[in-house]
């Protein structure tokens, strides 16, 4: 019983903080100001994406034309998240300085991983 | 207290090392589940966040349940079943429920029969159930927590391999819960049925789980 009821405490609470960075990046992407959607990126992810494209950040995310709609579902479990748009599911991680994008643009591919445009597998 | 501590070594000692080894799974729990953290390159989790976590709750509750079960079973079983020669089993000839002679119920109540059981009534069937009923109650209790705590940690899991998460009804039919629950019933199975056809041959001299070292094999329900 005392699972089932940490389980339901805690999930309100993180829903909505994991809901806010997803809010803000989406908001983020659609301004469009890739500054402030690149500064809620994990940092691996974000260093992945300026390897892989060979530029910054800023320059390679509003290359990549992710969709920018509003929020319709939230699931949190622990420390991971994700978030569903109309047209986008996005996933977040909880780290010590709060919630960070681990995926967006993410297609889903039946019972295999999701295949996101930016972070991911 | 030395009387008290003599008269309750059992279940003192027992509680104590109950308690010891939860605090030491507490510690080695953490310790791992940092790690795992860590190598997701997600950062270190603090000893209280992992203790109210559902990867601690699932590994106690899970362990919990086929405790409970073993011994609700046992309770169960050996009013029905015997094995002959075993300390753990009753007389071959008294298969069942047993007569209210045999259980001191009825006319056969003494002065210091249990108050439940000499009041007769809804009262004495419920107490001449007690025992298998809480076991039976706190094994689904245990194994209901196991379920939930176990889609929690199993739905975090998903999210950070980036696969869907499940609904309980989807979680309960799951490998992961089934695997859970079934790699902790067969080990009870075994130790049940290892012991109960164990002590038909072997001694421990002194222990109530044994024959008297001298019985011979056949005699059934027989301790010393």
């Amino acid at each position: 019983m005392l699972a089932v009821l940490l389980v339901a405490g805690c999930g309100a609470a993180a829903e909505r903080s994991a809901q806010s960075v997803a809010d803000d990046f989406l908001h983020a992407l659609g301004n469009p100001d890739a500054a402030a959607a690149c500064a809620l990126l994990a940092e691996q992810v974000s260093s992945d994406l300026e390897s892989a494209s060979g530029r910054s950040c800023e320059a390679a995310l509003p290359a990549l034309h992710l969709p920018a709609e509003p929020v319709v579902s939230v699931r949190v479990w622990g420390t991971e998240a994700q978030v569903r748009t109309k047209a986008d599911t996005v996933f977040l991680h909880e780290f010590a300085s709060g919630w960070r994008i681990t995926g967006a643009g993410c297609e889903h591919q039946g019972e295999r991983p999701y295949d996101c445009e930016v972070g991911g597998p | 207290m030395r009387r008290f501590l003599r008269d309750n070594g059992l279940s003192v000692v027992f509680g104590l090392l109950f308690l010891g080894s939860l605090v030491g799974q507490t510690f080695a729990g953490h310790a791992d589940y940092v790690n795992r953290q860590l190598a997701r390159g997600g950062d270190p989790v603090s000893f209280w966040a992992y203790v109210t976590s559902s990867d601690f709750a699932v590994d106690v509750a899970e362990n919990w349940q086929s405790e409970y079960l073993q011994f609700f079973l046992y309770v169960m079983a050996t009013v029905w079943l015997v094995q002959r020669g075993s300390p753990e089993s009753k007389q071959l000839g008294r298969i069942g429920r047993e007569s209210d002679e045999d259980q001191l119920v009825g006319r056969h109540v003494t002065e210091s029969s249990p108050r439940w059981a000499r009041t007769g009534g809804w009262r004495t069937v419920l107490f001449a159930r007690s025992l298998g009923l809480v076991m039976g109650v706190l094994f689904l209790s245990s194994w209901l927590a196991q379920s939930v705590a176990g889609m929690s940690a199993f739905n975090a899991e998903q999210l950070a391999d980036f696969t869907d998460p499940l609904t309980w009804p989807q979680y309960v039919t799951s490998a992961d819960f089934w695997s859970r629950t079934l790699q902790n019933w067969q080990s009870e199975f075994l130790a049940i049925g290892s012991m109960a056809i164990l002590s038909v041959y072997l001694r421990e001299r002194g222990s109530p789980e044994s024959k008297p070292v001298g019985a011979s094999h056949t005699v059934t329900d027989e301790s010393g």
